[in-house]
């Protein structure tokens, strides 16, 4: 029996059966496309959440990126693979929800939202995974989408660059940028460690 | 130079460096104290970045999916040119009708004309010439043996010199057009239907 199970989610998370669901979806088939929203939704939120460093604005901005998503469907080409593309959308939400309240949500905030993540993280630990946020936060939007999608998500600088569209050479060149400032940034942590 | 070793340990770190190019990179590193000191860093960067809790489920995702599924519109909007081709599409009887209306005033004012000149006994040919025969760009008009006189251009086969199987033939294929154009909008209206009950269901 518990064979069969893994079977069938061997059989689910396979990539024909992605393309029967956003087939599917792509005709209006919500069902299909909520199963597309479960499989990709904590990863999404993830990519948001390590922008933003809000639990909050990482729950929103996903549902904004899915509903996006949904409307441009119809457009999406199967080159890339399906959540690569909801990482785009959600980023490209992401940042242009940053940039217009421009650090909106002071360091008091990000400290309730690390808190409230981690019930069971001592304190020091708390303090430097506030630190860190921090650090990400004040990257330049740009380099910090990049340096997310690679720490984080573990993708390729080629599928980063068709994730945001950017030339290969920008990716690296963004990626080495952020991890000298964070270096800057967090030296003392480093220099602990 | 520090710059350039700096950009090959980074992708060293991130395993993007071809093989030829990793050999050369381990070689360098077995040898140069700063190279080692500079991957030690980026290697200890990412595990600091990596200590950092990631985001902790705030709701179930299948709670999130079926509350967000209400959210959607009601399906996805279809690629441009698609809109474009529709909206064509549905604006083609349209723009038939102001084509139709357009030749058939121009036929009509330009037969007026011909005709009260044939009452006042100017001939055809200079009639024409005064008006330049320009009255209706795009059309050939042509004026028929039995149109030398008012009366005689009503004659059989055709309206004021001009021949009715045009007149006819347009408005027909206007017709069509307009009712092909209506039975596409309704099957279209009915598979939207059909597509949303299942979805109505649900709730």
């Amino acid at each position: 029996m518990k064979g069969k199970t893994y079977l069938a989610l061997a059989t689910y998370t396979s990539i024909e059966v992605e393309q029967s669901l956003i087939e599917r979806a792509k005709k209006g088939d919500r069902h299909a496309y909520g199963e597309l929203i479960v499989k990709h939704r904590q990863a999404v939120v993830n990519v948001v959440y390590r922008l933003c460093g809000d639990s909050q604005l990482a729950e929103d901005m996903a549902q904004e990126a899915f509903i996006r998503a949904w409307q441009k469907l119809p457009d999406f080409k199967p080159y890339a693979p399906f959540r690569y593309w909801v990482y785009r959308i959600a980023t490209n939400a992401t940042l242009d929800v940053l940039r217009r309240e421009k650090d909106m949500l002071d360091l008091d905030e990000v400290r309730v939202a690390t808190k409230s993540a981690g019930l069971e993280e001592s304190a020091s630990q708390a303090e430097s995974t506030r630190q860190v946020h921090q650090a990400i936060r004040s990257l330049p939007p740009a380099s910090r989408s990049v340096l997310v999608l690679r720490e984080f998500e573990g993708l390729t600088y080629q599928e980063i660059a068709d994730t945001l569209e950017i030339p290969l050479g920008t990716v690296m060149s963004r990626l080495s940028y952020a991890r000298e400032k964070l270096r800057q940034s967090l030296a003392h942590l480093l220099e602990e460690k | 130079m520090k710059d350039h070793f700096t950009e090959l340990l980074q992708a060293y770190h991130d395993n993007e460096l071809p093989d030829w190019q990793v050999e050369q990179l381990e070689d360098h590193l077995s040898k140069c104290q700063h190279c080692q000191a500079e991957l030690t860093e980026l290697q200890a960067l990412s595990t600091l970045l990596h200590s950092v809790q990631p985001m902790i489920q705030t709701s179930n995702p299948a709670e999130f999916a079926k509350k967000l599924i209400r959210l959607l519109p009601q399906r996805p909007a279809a690629p441009i040119w698609q809109r474009s081709l529709k909206l064509g599409w549905q604006l083609s009887p349209l723009a038939m009708m102001l084509v139709l209306v357009f030749a058939q005033t121009s036929v009509l004012v330009n037969n007026l004309i011909i005709g009260v000149n044939l009452l006042g006994g100017i001939p055809v040919e200079e009639t024409l010439s005064q008006l330049g025969a320009n009255l209706s760009p795009g059309i050939a008009l042509t004026i028929p043996d039995h149109a030398n006189s008012f009366f005689g251009s009503i004659g059989v086969g055709s309206l004021f010199g001009f021949d009715i199987s045009f007149n006819l033939t347009l408005p027909a294929f206007t017709s069509l057009l307009a009712l092909s154009w209506l039975a596409g909008w309704w099957i279209s209206q009915r598979q939207n239907d059909t597509k949303n009950e299942p979805s109505n269901k649900d709730g």
